[in-house]
């Protein structure tokens, strides 16, 4: 009894105690109660930043066993993982303000596929936090820059794990469990990420309309080739009054065309933060439409 | 003797399912939650620790109230994501909130959990 005493949930963290509440945060999410699951994470980041999971473990003294080590690695990217999940889904600022100088965890496999996907999560989360860390304050050619980091990343996804329209139908071959959830709900990420953008270069045209014409010429090309066509014929002395309709099309657009997503999801309404929010609640419904039409098989739904 | 109150852990253990339960959910949630719940699988809900954490369960529940914690979360988890497979490869909305009122009651022992612990 002493001893329990003394192992106080909050004020003498474990690292038990903290899996359980990362574990505890998906669990709530999919019984619909998303906010108890934010709340629930600003908890266990602090108990988290207590315990130094965010530091090198081998620069804690005393240096944690391997095993150990392992653990907390694998457990501080998750969060980081989780973190900017929360912050794109509710449109709030991220809970972890520094990732820290804990290395990602190394995998224990040799599976390619598993190795190229895990390196793809990992610079997500990297891209995807610079992003929501800018808190919305971005110049257009800061966009295009995150915009072809985005897309650079989607790139370096296996082909076979690009989630597209195909999945959809019962002829295509899927990948297996869980690879198949993983891309498809890492495509809803890099998409939600990139709406976001979107919807930042939205707001800094309405701060600021000049920054956008400053830095027109910084414009990325798209890739698309109807795109990169309507792009370099648009007119130079059209574009004050075009370009930022223009500039807005091709983010969106083009995502939309390389990603090929379906176009259900392509909803816009007025509020920029409802619209993220109905736009992420439209890709999971699609998706999570998918998995109950059995077309991602055996597998549930843990999309958040 | 094991003091019993409204939060101990010792309390809590009645909430726990039959053995045979116990370590289906956790295979759903060895098998499932990896990658999309939780990174990983603690070795401390592996069947042999789960085992060794039942054998005394009293005592052990008192002596490591977080990894009781962490069972119960194991458990809540496993059994959100083994509706499908326990129910013969589909998603019926029964089965779904049969498993919403399970997870209820273990997320309520995670409260009294944290409850205890901040109150000693």
């Amino acid at each position: 009894m002493q001893a329990l005493r003394h192992a106080s949930f909050l004020n003498t963290p474990t690292l038990l105690g903290i899996q359980t509440l990362v574990m505890m945060g998906p669990y709530l999410t999919n019984t619909g109660r998303f906010l108890d699951a934010w709340t629930l994470f600003g908890t266990t980041i602090r108990l988290a930043h207590s315990m130094g999971l965010h530091r090198n473990p081998k620069f804690l003294d005393p240096v944690p066993p391997l095993r150990e080590c392992m653990i907390r690695r694998t457990l501080w990217w998750w969060m980081l993982h989780m973190d900017q999940q929360y912050s794109v889904t509710l449109g709030r600022p991220l809970g972890i303000s520094g990732i820290g100088d804990c290395p990602p965890p190394e995998p224990l496999t040799t599976n390619q596929t598993v190795l190229r996907l895990g390196e793809f999560v990992n610079h997500f989360t990297i891209v995807a936090r610079q992003i929501l860390g800018s808190d919305g304050m971005m110049s257009v050619g800061k966009i295009d820059e995150y915009t072809d980091k985005l897309l650079g990343l989607w790139d370096t996804m296996p082909v076979t794990l690009q989630f597209n329209e195909s999945w959809t139908r019962p002829e295509t071959v899927l990948p297996d469990w869980p690879l198949d959830v993983m891309s498809a709900s890492k495509c809803v990420r890099i998409f939600m990420s990139h709406h976001m953008l979107t919807l930042t270069q939205r707001c800094s045209l309405k701060c600021s309309p000049s920054s956008y014409y400053s830095t027109a010429s910084e414009t990325s090309v798209p890739r698309d080739p109807h795109l990169q066509h309507h792009h370099q014929h648009t007119p130079t002395h059209s574009r004050a009054s075009t370009a930022p309709r223009i500039h807005h099309r091709v983010l969106v657009v083009g995502t939309i065309s390389i990603i090929k997503l379906p176009s259900v999801v392509v909803l816009w309404s007025s509020t920029a933060r409802s619209s993220f929010y109905r736009l992420s609640s439209s890709l999971r419904i699609a998706i999570k439409q998918s998995l109950y039409a059995g077309r991602l098989g055996s597998k549930p739904s843990m999309l958040l | 003797m094991v003091p019993i109150g409204d939060n101990t852990p010792a309390a809590l253990l009645v909430l726990l399912p039959s053995d045979e339960e116990i370590f289906q959910h956790l295979e759903h949630f060895e098998k499932r939650a990896q990658s999309c719940s939780f990174p990983h699988v603690p070795d401390e809900v592996t069947k042999i620790e789960v085992e060794r954490f039942l054998a005394d369960r009293r005592s052990n529940a008192n002596k490591a109230p977080d990894m009781l914690a962490l069972i119960f979360a194991a458990l809540a988890v496993g059994m959100q994501i083994g509706v499908y497979d326990r129910n013969g490869s589909q998603w019926t909305q029964a089965s779904m909130d049969e498993s919403h009122i399970a997870g209820k009651a273990w997320r309520k022992s995670l409260h009294s959990l944290v409850c205890y612990s901040t109150s000693h």
